[in-house]
């Protein structure tokens, strides 16, 4: 039994913050506020009980684990999410994510394949909205759209592609 | 279902824009609470938004958040270690698990990931300092500012009168740097442990723990000092540099040889060229020691009278040695000087430098723990040690109004947070409290220069209203939305100026009784003598504007009282007197006191018209041409304007207004101990 070292840790950060961070994110929505809680939840991995005990397949679980906790925590005290409704959610993302795990890559095959199918514009909004992360203000802006047209647009797409992510997933599995 | 779908995407885009509503939150809540498959549909929504942000977003864009994470980590390995002594772990296979981990797309390792072998990164930042103190990095010449990070080769430049106070990241090692002094941050890496180079001037530093390979290091042009945790001072002259060492042991070396020796607690060391490193017993140590160890153990009245004379001697082998004191010293000395408390000395005592730091309870305590005292013996040395803060607080206004100058222009809104950060226990409330009356002094020079001779409202703004405004947030008497324009204070005893002059001894609290308001040019305040309570803070500020011949805005003037009296849940006022009558619509004063009831109320109010006096109580003076109105006071806190009445009570801040003309008032801190709740020192 050898405790862990620095330098065995910081490789495991570097090996797993994406994965973390996407998952935070998934339940907060933004950008710097997931980062911040990404550092929280490997901050409390340090010192946590997989470690000690060494349970290396319980780590994963572990980590989502508290990085949910991290999230409910930093949601309660900030009141700027509706907690309980992230909670509801985060059951659910774990639930897609037991579901993914049997086919590892369909939700990113999946989405890559929907994304093909949108058209110019809606991968435009798209490219400008997550590429280079401009506001839909911005968008509006450039496209000589309002806000409210963006978002709609923006919310169309994503239902979309979920709604053609769940299917291939479903004949996927 | 369809309709809930799309009221659930909209939603859900809101909710990814941080735009959605308390309400649409609850709608959002309900909507995917009711629906198991608006639920799954909407996590699937959040996962593509979160997928897309990664496929999209290009890959430099992430930010590598391992050295943040394993700064943070490193901060806490030591205790994080403690706890995991007898854990093991199998990493071999983490390659492994990490490809089971994804939730979205699987295992992903971020570009810019950092090699495991990065150092560890040694920060220091700015603690406290004096409002001008220059950091040089390269090229730039900064103003250090509270919490600022240092960066290796910024060097820190003192001037007169001037401080500043490091800290280090993760642990307790502070360093401050004196007046005139100039230092250098070396290279910090961590294979050298921290490292510093002093210039010139003096330094005190009370360094925690270090690595034994990575001790700190501090470099003079004449001397080196290896420290793995003490509290010590140099001072660096033209020719030579001296180390004095309080606690534990320091390595000291000249730059020019390679032998070191040893200075342990209670000496000090030389380095000059041309003679030989000798460590000497510093003059007086013994008796500081003796006074600490009876100081520590003191329990009765008597056994603090006997410890009189060894302070004394204490004392001036201190002085005899023409040196400062550094911050354990001092704590000790204003415990024994608590004890012996004669106002003269602590005259003597103004070049005396004391640190305002939580670092003297914290380090206090420790030391007493480490001893193996009772919990008796420590609160009796936590107990002498507050008093003895008490003392020093007093004494050194100055740097507590350093440490509270960047508090200015703060909102109150983030001042509980700074003053967690500054202050410690309820001191802020006794320097307040006793560092008042040498605020009389420059509010005396600022007095001349405006308003004609009437309080300079921007001085209080800068110097003193920071402390109210503490005070009021930490009692959270106050809105937080509260602006302070003016203030009064008044202790059980009276603080007073009259014309240029000011006798703050006289002022101590607690002393003396209400003085006669013979001076109305200057700032007055009275105690109330008669009402039992030992000290109230009062008044409220007046602004008028285009009332009767008034000609325009007054910034604010303020009154005083005269005697009165608490009977009860109510205060009745024996006798007032109205000051400053020369401009019509003018004078207009207003006591609040809090309640036995703990409820603020306001004692009166009264108008002057002319010189004539009026108690609004009981009155209904005559007010602007325009709009013939009343003012008045009843029940203690409610105040009614026409047919409108406030409670004031909870309500800081009140407007009277008609038409083109208005009376604004607003509230201050106001905080009373009622007598005997407090014994008189």
């Amino acid at each position: 039994m050898k405790s862990i070292e620095l330098a065995e840790f910081e490789e495991l950060v570097g090996s797993h913050q994406k994965m973390v961070y996407l998952y935070v994110l998934a339940l907060v929505g933004e950008h710097f506020l997931a980062e911040d809680l990404t550092q929280e939840t490997f901050v409390r991995a340090y010192a946590s009980d997989p470690f000690r005990r060494g349970e290396i397949e319980h780590i994963p679980a572990w980590l989502r684990t508290t990085a949910r906790h991290v999230v409910y925590q930093e949601l309660r005290r900030n009141r700027r999410h509706p907690i309980t409704f992230i909670e509801t959610i985060g059951i659910e993302i774990d639930r897609l994510r037991m579901t993914a795990r049997e086919s590892n890559d369909i939700l990113r095959d999946a989405l890559r394949k929907c994304s093909q199918r949108l058209t110019g514009k809606a991968r435009s909004v798209l490219e400008m909205r997550y590429g280079e992360g401009i506001s839909a203000i911005e968008i509006g802006k450039k496209t000589g759209k309002t806000q409210t047209n963006i978002n709609a647009i923006l919310s169309r797409i994503r239902s979309g592609l979920r709604d053609c992510i769940k299917m291939e997933m479903e004949q996927g599995t | 279902m369809s309709g809930n779908t799309n009221r659930t995407d909209d939603l859900l885009s809101k909710y990814l824009d941080g735009l959605l509503s308390d309400r649409e939150a609850q709608e959002l809540t309900d909507l995917v609470g009711d629906d198991p498959e608006t639920a799954r549909d909407a996590a699937l929504s959040l996962c593509v938004h979160a997928s897309l942000v990664q496929e999209l977003r290009p890959a430099e864009s992430f930010r590598d958040l391992t050295p943040s994470i394993m700064e943070r980590v490193r901060a806490r390995a030591p205790r994080a270690a403690a706890r995991r002594r007898t854990a093991s772990f199998r990493w071999g296979v983490w390659a492994a698990v990490a490809a089971c981990l994804a939730i979205v797309v699987g295992s992903v390792v971020y570009n810019t990931h950092q090699p495991a072998t990065q150092p560890e990164k040694i920060v220091a930042y700015v603690e406290a300092t004096s409002p001008k103190v220059v950091v040089t990095r390269g090229d730039r010449s900064i103003v250090a500012v509270l919490k600022m990070t240092l960066e290796p080769g910024d060097t820190i430049v003192t001037g007169s009168g001037e401080r500043i106070v490091l800290a280090y990241q993760g642990e307790t090692t502070r360093v401050e740097l004196k007046e005139d002094a100039r230092l250098t941050l070396l290279t910090g890496a961590p294979v050298e442990g921290k490292s510093l180079r002093l210039e010139s001037g003096d330094l005190t530093a009370s360094v925690a723990t270090q690595s034994p390979e990575r001790p700190m290091i501090f470099h003079t042009p004449h001397a080196r000092a290896l420290v793995r945790g003490t509290v010590l001072s140099i001072s660096v002259k033209n020719t030579s540099t001296r180390l004095d060492v309080t606690e534990g042991r320091v390595e000291f070396a000249k730059t020019s040889g390679r032998a070191s020796i040893d200075v342990t607690a209670g000496h000090y060391a030389v380095a000059k060229d041309g003679t030989d490193l000798v460590a000497r017993p510093v003059p007086g140590a013994d008796l500081l020691q003796q006074l600490v160890q009876r100081a520590s153990t003191t329990r009765t009245v008597a056994d603090m009278k006997a410890l009189k004379d060894l302070s004394r001697a204490a004392y001036e082998a201190e002085l005899a040695r023409g040196e400062k004191c550094d911050l354990v010293r001092l704590v000790y000395l204003g415990v024994a000087r608590a004890i012996a408390r004669n106002p003269k000395e602590d005259r003597q005592t103004e070049d005396l430098r004391f640190i305002l730091d939580r670092a003297v309870g914290e380090d206090t305590q420790a030391d007493s723990t480490a001893a193996g005292l009772s919990t008796k013996d420590r609160k009796i040395i936590r107990d002498n040690c507050r008093r003895a803060r008490k003392l020093a607080e007093e004494l050194y206004y100055d740097e507590w109004a350093a440490l509270l100058a960047p508090l200015q222009d703060k909102t109150i809104r983030r001042l509980p947070s700074l003053t967690e950060a500054l202050l410690f226990e309820d001191g802020y409330v006794t320097f307040y409290e006793r560092g008042l009356p040498r605020v009389a002094e420059p509010l005396l020079e600022g007095m001349k220069s405006r308003f004609g001779g009437f309080p300079a409202t921007d001085y209080l703004a800068r110097s003193v209203l920071p402390l109210v405004r503490i005070a009021a947030a930490r009692n959270r008497r106050l809105e937080e939305t509260i602006q302070f324009d003016s203030l009064q204070f008044l202790s059980g005893g009276a603080w007073e100026v009259r014309g240029d002059t000011i006798d703050s001894e006289k002022q101590h609290p607690f002393r003396s009784l209400v003085k006669k308001q013979e001076d109305t040019k200057g700032i007055y305040v009275a105690a109330l003598p008669h009402i039992p309570f030992r000290r109230a803070v009062l008044t409220g500020q007046v602004r008028l504007r285009g009332l009767g011949d008034n000609p325009g805005m007054f910034p604010w003037r303020w009154g005083m009282t005269g005697q009165g009296a608490l009977r009860g849940q109510g205060i009745t006022l024996e006798r007032a007197k109205a000051l400053e009558t020369d401009r019509r619509w003018t004078w207009f004063f207003i006591l609040f006191v809090h309640r036995e009831d703990g409820r603020w109320g306001m004692v009166r109010w009264e108008w002057l018209e002319g010189d004539q006096p009026h108690d609004l109580t009981t009155s209904k003076p005559s007010l602007p041409p325009r709009e013939r109105s009343s003012l008045g006071a009843k029940n203690g806190g409610l105040v009614s304007y026409g047919d409108k009445s406030w409670d004031m009570t909870g309500h800081p801040r009140i407007i009277l207004a008609a038409e083109d003309a208005s009376v604004e008032w607003r509230a201050l801190g106001l905080h009373i101990v009622e007598e005997g709740t407090e014994k008189e020192k």
